[in-house]
């Protein structure tokens, strides 16, 4: 019984990967790039704040 | 008839708790979903241990500062990993065969999650202890030896829970998390009214004498919480290929794994802080509730931790599970359970990780920053999101990430350079900067901007780039395979 349940695993993965690398496949969405300019917003001001701070200390 | 069913049950739980990619209709988790399920892991006693550590060594505004700022910016670039497992409906711990060989990616993943399971067992403990303050104060002395047992339950329910599957898991997480959050605001609200801001900030720093000046603090600290946020290394991408769109993925963990847990390592700061009004170092909530506000708030504070901590053990243990299955595909879910609780139990017995703590943060920091700037720079600029996905399921006839015996030498190289360089900037053992240029930048900082730059440079080399993508042929020739 477990045989058969692995190579069945086995088989639904190999048809996944198949399904999944075909070029009909649609992935789920996508970062915009909104989200992108977001990021990299906040992590410039998030690391500007740690400098402005570090050399306000003695 | 029977039989058939019960293998569709077995691939129905491989696809979930599994090994199976999950394909975009099978998705379980929408925005809230992510989020609420990641808070319900990011929420924990080790919050309040991070939060009460920052304000032993920093005066409370740049505590606060620190549990937020560096955290925060490290959960940012992060976190953009998690978007390729979200892409492929398959967890990090597997993707990551690209990147480091089908066999050093099995070594990397022992080591990150052996390491990270430090931090539940601090959990665990604290657990133990708030219980056991609660009874005392209410009269009843629990003896040190049940410490062990009550351990044990409160690991057991975790267990019971997580092996009923996500779809448990997730409702589980929506009764709970909003209940902790509310126990939580209200902790913090009595606990920020009971003093001033001024009192909150002049409390002696009971930990501060360790580092040389309050700036070599200051960096420390912000270490400390960058460390804080890579230590999610180990469970990268358990949710994210569970859930409907990478933008859902990635901002719901940023909430979860990051914000939510920063509003509780606040609590454990300004407590802590609180506590050392009175000369007492204290990680744990429930002594400044008993002490100031009382065993009804000790009884409340209490609920929250074991709440927090169930639900914490419950996510953590599902992410181990579905990890442990990407790479020993026929282990049993119940044994493997069975296996990382018992090495739970064991690390909070022997309570090392809780008496090193800060000696912990750097070897998970030596380790997850390194780590986390490799995959980085191989997932986006080396490979550009792109995988063989044959490859990393070891299909036949599809090697690409084999590379040198199942060792991608390069990634091997530059992680073992990296954390080296990790530990030549800082001396975890004595708090101290070994090179106060480079410590300006934080031994994470550093160490993943050089090991990110020079993976991603390197990689341009001719021979390099060819032995990295060895893939692109593959790829390219499974697609016309398709096609035709």
């Amino acid at each position: 019984m477990m045989s058969s349940v692995h190579e069945e695993i086995n088989k639904e993965i190999i048809r996944r990967v198949e399904i999944i690398e075909s070029p009909d496949y649609e992935f789920v969405s996508v970062m915009t790039r909104a989200d992108k300019i977001a990021i990299t917003i906040l992590s410039v001001v998030l690391t500007v704040s740690m400098i402005i701070v570090y050399n306000t200390l003695v | 008839m029977g039989k058939k069913t019960a293998l569709e049950t077995e691939i129905s739980r491989e696809i979930y708790m599994g090994q199976i990619p999950v394909l975009t209709n099978e998705r379980i988790y929408d925005f809230m979903g992510v989020t609420l399920t990641s808070s319900g892991m990011g929420i924990a006693s080790w919050c309040y241990v991070q939060g009460a550590w920052l304000a032993s060594v920093l005066p409370l505004y740049l505590t606060l500062f620190v549990s937020i700022v560096p955290m925060l910016l490290m959960g940012l670039i992060l976190l953009i990993i998690t978007t390729i497992p979200t892409k492929y409906g398959v967890d990090n711990s597997l993707m990551q065969k690209a990147v480091f060989g089908t066999k050093l990616a099995k070594i990397i993943f022992l080591v990150m999650i052996l390491s990270a399971v430090g931090w539940f067992s601090i959990n665990a403990q604290i657990f133990a202890t708030s219980l056991t303050n609660i009874c005392a104060a209410l009269g009843t002395e629990v003896s040190a030896n049940l410490i062990p047992i009550i351990i044990l339950v409160y690991l057991a329910i975790a267990f019971l829970i997580t092996t009923r599957g996500p779809q448990f898991v997730k409702y589980s997480m929506y009764i709970m998390v909003p209940g902790i959050v509310f126990v939580g605001i209200a902790m913090l609200i009595k606990a920020a009214t009971s003093t001033t801001w001024e009192e909150l900030n002049s409390v002696e720093l009971l930990s501060a004498g360790f580092f040389s000046s309050q700036k070599i603090a200051f960096l420390a600290m912000c270490e400390g919480m960058f460390v804080f946020a890579t230590a999610w290394y180990a469970s990268l991408g358990q949710f994210s290929r569970l859930t409907n769109s990478r933008r859902s993925a990635y901002w719901g963990q940023i909430i979860g794994f990051i914000l939510i847990m920063e509003f509780f390592i606040i609590i454990g700061a300004i407590t802590g802080a609180l506590m050392a009004q009175m000369g007492v170092y204290s990680d744990n909530p429930t002594d400044w509730m008993i002490a100031v506000a009382g065993p009804i708030w000790g009884i409340l504070s209490l609920v929250a931790i074991a709440l927090a901590n169930v639900s914490t053990q419950i996510s953590g243990l599902y992410a181990w599970i579905i990890a442990t299955k990407s790479y020993w595909n026929k282990l049993n879910i119940t044994g493997i359970a069975v296996v990382w609780t018992l090495y739970c139990f064991l690390l909070s017995v022997w309570n090392g990780v809780w008496t090193y703590y800060s000696t912990f943060i750097a070897v998970i920091g030596a380790t997850a920053s390194v780590a986390t700037a490799i995959l980085l720079a191989d997932y986006f600029v080396v490979r550009k999101g792109k995988f063989s996905l044959g490859a990393i399921y070891e299909l036949p006839g599809r090697t690409a990430y084999k590379y040198t015996n199942g060792h991608n030498l390069f990634a091997m190289i530059i992680f073992i350079l990296g954390s080296a360089l990790y530990l030549y900037i800082y001396d975890p053992i004595n708090f101290a900067s070994r090179n106060d240029i480079l410590m300006l930048l934080t031994p994470s900082g550093v160490s993943m901007i050089v090991s990110f730059a020079a993976y991603a440079v390197l990689s341009k080399v001719p021979f390099i780039n060819k032995y990295l993508l060895a893939d692109r042929k593959e790829i390219e020739e499974y697609q016309k395979r398709i096609v035709a």
